[in-house]
């Protein structure tokens, strides 16, 4: 897994290339929380390299949404592939997250 | 910091009514499953294991001084491979009499349930947690109904709770009729959130037998046969080589399974691989009291 971070507007846009999985559900764990002691607020996952995600993943995404909503932050979904899409959509974490259909989208 | 109460534990205290009785819908098969399903959860929240929609994997198999979850990572330690859910919920119910036993024993020290002439109460005089330092922890029944009438987010542990109660299609024990249609869509979008809890309901579903044909005036022989064939319908097993040892014939372990048939006349029996014990199913604890 890789993540690749940029700034546009008020938003940290975080690309997610390769797995998460129990390999590295926790590196992905302890890069989000570095995001959010340096003051990030505003997430927006750009996930159209992500080819598979676990459990521990899609609870990793809740946690840091909690987190961030309790600082009256929020994290967003862009650029899922069908195959991402299906497993937010069927464990229901998709309702939970607004979303961006491209990355144009997200304001500046 | 470690929880007070495992999810089976938790999911054991909503079984029981206010007098400690365990409500009628309970006392069946299913809920081998259902408590089978929460080991699963705990695991998975213990990250013990992970999961994704079909498969659970071995994650971090140290054992966490729990006997009841140690004697499952003894379990997925051996087995030690992705494995389709429903196939370890199906396993791990054919140990449930023993895994009721081992929450009840844990309940009891914690000092959550007693046990007086062989009937549980709660040790208190109503549903309540003892202290645990200087806090008092919210009981189970009265979380889960805060959650779902408020429109936090929830934490992974009361979720997991709500996938095992919509999708065993237990929401009775917790809610009145009016409230589960009043808050279906909230229910159920929480419910979706772990595969496991999504694996429950079609393992339930697939039996659909009546349980006991115990008391037979029939051979050792054949009721053991018996008893294994309701067990594979209801677990799904189609193979005969994917029974555990004690029910596979041929093996050393099916002779002494069949020693115990004979020993007790009825084949309505557990073994523990744990302990390498057989034991009587045994259905005092919830035989008493009136139901939901």
């Amino acid at each position: 897994m890789n993540l690749k971070s940029r700034e546009k507007g008020k938003y940290t846009i975080v690309e997610i290339e390769g797995r998460i999985d129990t390999s590295n559900y926790e590196d992905f764990a302890q890069q989000l929380q570095i995001f959010i002691d340096k003051g990030v607020k505003f997430i927006v996952f750009e996930m159209s390299k992500l080819e598979y995600i676990s459990s521990s993943g899609l609870r990793i995404f809740l946690s840091s949404l909690k987190t961030l909503r309790a600082i009256e932050g929020d994290i967003a979904l862009c650029c899922l592939s069908e195959k991402i899409k299906n497993v937010f959509e069927v464990s229901g974490f998709l309702d939970l997250f607004g979303s961006f259909e491209n990355i144009d989208a997200v304001e500046d | 910091m470690k929880n007070f109460l495992t999810i089976p534990e938790e999911i054991y205290l909503l079984s029981i009514d206010e007098n400690g009785n365990q409500h009628l819908n309970f006392r069946n098969e299913s809920f081998d499953i259902i408590i089978a399903s929460s080991i699963l959860m705990e695991m998975l929240l213990l990250h013990i294991i992970d999961s994704d929609e079909k498969y659970i994997f071995p994650d971090k198999t140290d054992k966490v001084n729990d006997p009841l979850i140690d004697g499952v990572i003894d379990q997925i330690v051996e087995y030690n491979n992705s494995r389709r859910i429903e196939d370890w919920i199906s396993t791990l119910s054919f140990q449930g009499q023993h895994f009721r036993d081992e929450i009840i024993t844990s309940l009891v020290r914690k000092e959550v349930l007693k046990i007086e002439n062989e009937q549980v109460f709660w040790f208190f005089s109503k549903r309540k947690y003892p202290m645990v330092g200087d806090e008092q922890l919210e009981e189970v029944q009265s979380r889960i109904r805060n959650l779902i009438f408020s429109s936090d987010l929830p934490g992974e542990r009361d979720m997991v709770i709500v996938s095992i109660l919509k999708n065993s299609n237990l929401l009775g024990t917790v809610f009145t009729k009016e409230e589960i249609e009043k808050y279906d869509k909230r229910i159920s979008q929480i419910a979706k959130m772990d595969f496991i809890g999504q694996s429950i309901a079609p393992v339930i579903a697939a039996y659909d037998m009546p349980f006991a044909s115990i008391f037979r005036k029939k051979t050792a022989e054949e009721m053991l046969e018996e008893h294994t064939a309701e067990l594979m319908k209801k677990f799904r097993i189609t193979n005969e080589n994917n029974l555990p040892a004690w029910l596979r014939k041929g093996t050393d372990q099916y002779e002494k399974t069949l020693e115990f048939v004979r020993e007790k006349g009825h084949a309505d029996i557990t073994f523990n691989p744990k302990t390498k014990s057989y034991s009587e199913l045994n259905f005092s604890y919830y035989n008493t009291g009136s139901g939901v």
